[in-house]
């Protein structure tokens, strides 16, 4: 076990009770959606099973909802962000800078905030906060100048207590140490715990070249939510004399910026552990100027919730140069081995390994090994000689590309990832295999695929983990700058996909997308169903799978829920055989995950925010947020 | 004023900006360039000015893209939310592919 260093951060005292309903809106109740991924185990596995696989293909539109404020006239912008329902009340944040609380039932807006100054809210998701000690139930969440906001759930209105006149300045200089006009801002919704508002970091990405670097600190912290005084600060990045400060040689760690939380922590409430997942340091491409393997950079972290005290760690890429942050919520399940429950934490990535270990020990349940890995060509880039593997399951995603297994189908297009590979001479290869110099080099499944901060879902009913996964590849190739600086660069680098941008065809194998489920009592496969259709190719030739952002929702009556593709649909399937029971086609793709509840009068309701845009790179073209029910009796 | 006149003032018009950064020197310290990694050229400020809202403007540095590619970035951004008018927007997109244009 390592040390103990204390990343305490002098701070007010903790309220150890948990909240009291003393609000119109409640405490929410296991039929809401309380928190982005449901719950705090992040499991999204609602208890409702009015729709069911024999109904489900009854589904209509119950209501909708349009984010554009009247009189905008801009261009429509993406939102990925997911609702929260408490009682008959849904929160959202919009795109367009605002907060909207609708009747969850009929969609009818009881109350709506603007942002002041142009600001816009984080845009994957907002908390609520029971309220406490006088303080109204809150919906609290971030914005994108750096700001946590704090507003009465009742009415819309600051709650003027909390920092100055309703919202936190995250620009402290604490985090700020290259200087106070960096970016910052919060990207996801906070996690809560009793009366603390814990957050990540939005530190940006960094520039490449020299001094990529350094920039705003990824500390995680929690705050005060009746007050929003600052109660502890995890220092994501170790501070000299701290806990794996050791692992970033030369000083490397001083003003390091990236390994942040900007997708989604969880929480075993009754343990009191927060679990962080944590991304690439920066530069995320190049670590010339960091040896070491870089810790907390793309890990697991555990956290006394309390405190911010370091409990465990397990770091999924070491000294990480592709950019494949771990930025999932880690899924809280019980697992039964050998007779005995097991509490066990699942942790997936942009690598497509799938990580299930003891969340209290942090030991590994279906075994890890280090295996050997490529060696950079990159002068003075020390990588790992290793790599973490799980024994179990196998890869949910491709790991290889060669010349030999690319795209195969249409002529044409087939032709035309020939052509790319072979026109560019370009490298292709397995797990791990550095960024190339001078050459464009594809390692599946690269820093836009896997699985990435949507994540996935547990049915514990049926003892599966389930999730959408994306084969979508990523050439990349570093130059050296006159400077003396690496830099991923080219035409073809950089956001371009491995594919044709114009027709919006991948050239890796299919299929391009999956719905994969993993048995947790053997740690095998459970089935693999390709997801997503080509609509631009001929008819036979469509089923190629598509990529996605946004992930799956289960429901006890045995139902998954996803969109998520760039092809415009929304699905349901049996998760128990990932059989597809209902299909439709919307405005737009569904670029985040949906949620379902139960309105007031007695519906269940799927509701899934439709506008497109998001990694996949699918056009945007709505911006609506639609209620699904099956129709009144 | 063509642009031929232009040519033959540069050199002057350059020893003369560079006199005046000499005296501004002497007392105030070299004139400061916080993006010192974004090349000079028209749209730069604006793209400076809307980029910065969201993440540093050097985030730009090592992409190589034609008009076309550029083009399909900054939309991307405007899909996030860039505050932005469209004059703006195309401004930013023609100064990217000028400072920024495919390698060989």
């Amino acid at each position: 076990m390592p040390g103990y260093v204390s990343r305490l951060t002098l701070g007010l005292t903790l309220a150890a009770t948990f909240a009291s309903a003393g609000s119109a809106v409640g405490p929410g109740t296991a039929t809401d959606w309380r928190s982005t991924n449901y719950d705090e185990s992040a499991n999204r596995y609602s208890p409702l099973d009015q729709i069911t696989p024999g109904n489900v293909a009854q589904l209509q539109q119950a209501w909708n909802f349009h984010l554009k404020p009247a009189g905008y006239t801009g261009r429509l912008r993406e939102d990925e962000a997911i609702p929260l329902v408490i009682g008959n009340t849904i929160f959202l944040a919009s795109p367009y800078g605002a907060i909207h609380a609708l009747d969850a039932t009929s969609g009818s807006e009881k109350w709506k905030f603007t942002l002041p100054g142009g600001d816009l809210p984080s845009k994957r998701g907002i908390a609520y906060w029971p309220g406490a000690d006088g303080v109204p139930a809150s919906i609290i969440f971030g914005g994108l100048k750096g700001g946590l906001y704090s507003l009465n759930a009742s009415d819309g209105s600051l709650n003027a207590g909390f920092g100055d006149k309703g919202v936190v300045n995250l620009k402290t200089p604490e985090v700020m140490q290259t200087g106070m006009d960096a970016a910052y801002s919060l990207l996801s919704s906070p996690t809560i715990y009793k009366n603390l508002v814990i957050i990540g970091a939005g530190t940006g990405e960094g520039p490449g070249g020299s001094n990529g670097g350094a920039g705003p600190a990824g500390d995680t912290r929690a705050w005060d939510a009746r007050t929003g005084k600052l109660v502890w600060t995890f220092h994501t990045v170790p501070r000299p004399g701290e806990f794996g400060y050791d692992t970033w040689r030369e000083n490397s760690a001083l003003k390091r910026s990236g390994v942040n939380v900007w997708g989604y922590t969880s929480l075993d409430a009754e343990r009191g552990i927060l679990y962080m997942p944590l991304g690439a340091p920066n530069n995320d491409r190049v670590g010339v100027d960091r040896p070491g393997n870089n810790l907390f950079s793309s890990s697991l972290v555990a956290v006394d919730a309390n405190t911010g005290r370091y409990l465990w760690h397990f770091q999924l890429v070491h000294h990480d140069i592709w950019d494949y942050d771990t930025q999932s919520a880690p899924l809280l399940v019980d697992l039964v081995r050998d007779g005995a429950t097991v509490p066990a934490v699942i942790i997936v990535n942009k690598t497509g390994l799938m990580f299930t270990l003891n969340r209290v020990t942090g030991k590994p349940i279906f075994g890890i090994e280090e295996r050997p890995v490529p060696k950079s060509d990159v002068p003075g880039e020390e990588t790992s000689k290793t790599q973490p593997f799980p024994v179990k399951p196998e890869p949910l995603t491709q790991m290889t590309v060669s010349r030999n297994n690319l795209y195969k189908g249409e002529p044409q297009h087939q032709s035309y990832c020939e052509h790319m590979v072979d026109d560019n001479n370009m490298k292709l290869g397995g797990p791990f295999m550095p960024i190339a110099v001078n050459q464009y080099s594809i390692s599946p499944p690269g820093p836009a695929g896997g699985i990435n901060f949507w994540g996935a879902s547990y049915d514990p009913k049926l003892h599966l983990f389930i999730s959408n996964t994306t084969n979508m590849f990523q050439p990349m190739r570093l130059i050296l700058r006159p400077d003396g600086s690496w830099v991923n660069s080219g035409p073809l680098a950089g956001t371009r996909r491995f594919g044709d941008p114009d027709r919006k065809l991948l050239c890796g194998p299919t299929p391009w997308g999956e719905l994969i489920a993993v048995n947790m009592d053997t740690g095998d496969i459970a089935y693999r169903k390709t997801l997503g259709v080509s609509d631009m190719l001929p008819p036979g030739m469509q089923d190629t799978g598509r990529p996605s952002s946004g992930g799956v929702i289960l429901t006890a009556s045995g139902l998954t829920f996803v969109g998520g593709t760039d092809d415009f649909r929304f699905r349901a399937f049996a998760t128990a055989t990932g059989d597809k029971l209902w299909e439709i086609r919307l405005p737009s793709s569904v670029e985040t995950t949906p949620i379902t509840y139960q309105g007031a009068d007695g519906r269940q309701f799927v509701t899934v925010v439709s506008t497109g845009g998001g990694l996949t790179g699918s056009e945007v073209t709505n911006d609506e947020i639609i209620a699904f029910a099956l129709p009144k009796k | 004023m063509n642009c031929t006149f232009i040519r033959a003032l540069a050199p002057i018009a350059a020893a003369f900006a560079l006199s005046i950064a000499l005296a501004a020197s002497s007392q105030d310290g070299p004139a400061k360039d916080d993006h010192p990694t974004l090349p000079p050229g028209e749209g730069r400020d604006v793209m400076i000015k809307v980029c910065s809202q969201c993440h540093q403007p050097e985030n730009v540095v090592g992409q190589e893209l034609d008009e076309a590619g550029w083009k399909g970035v900054v939309d991307q951004m405007a899909s996030n939310g860039a505050d932005a008018t469209e004059a703006e927007l195309k401004q930013i997109v023609q100064y990217l592919a000028k400072a920024f244009p495919p390698a060989k």
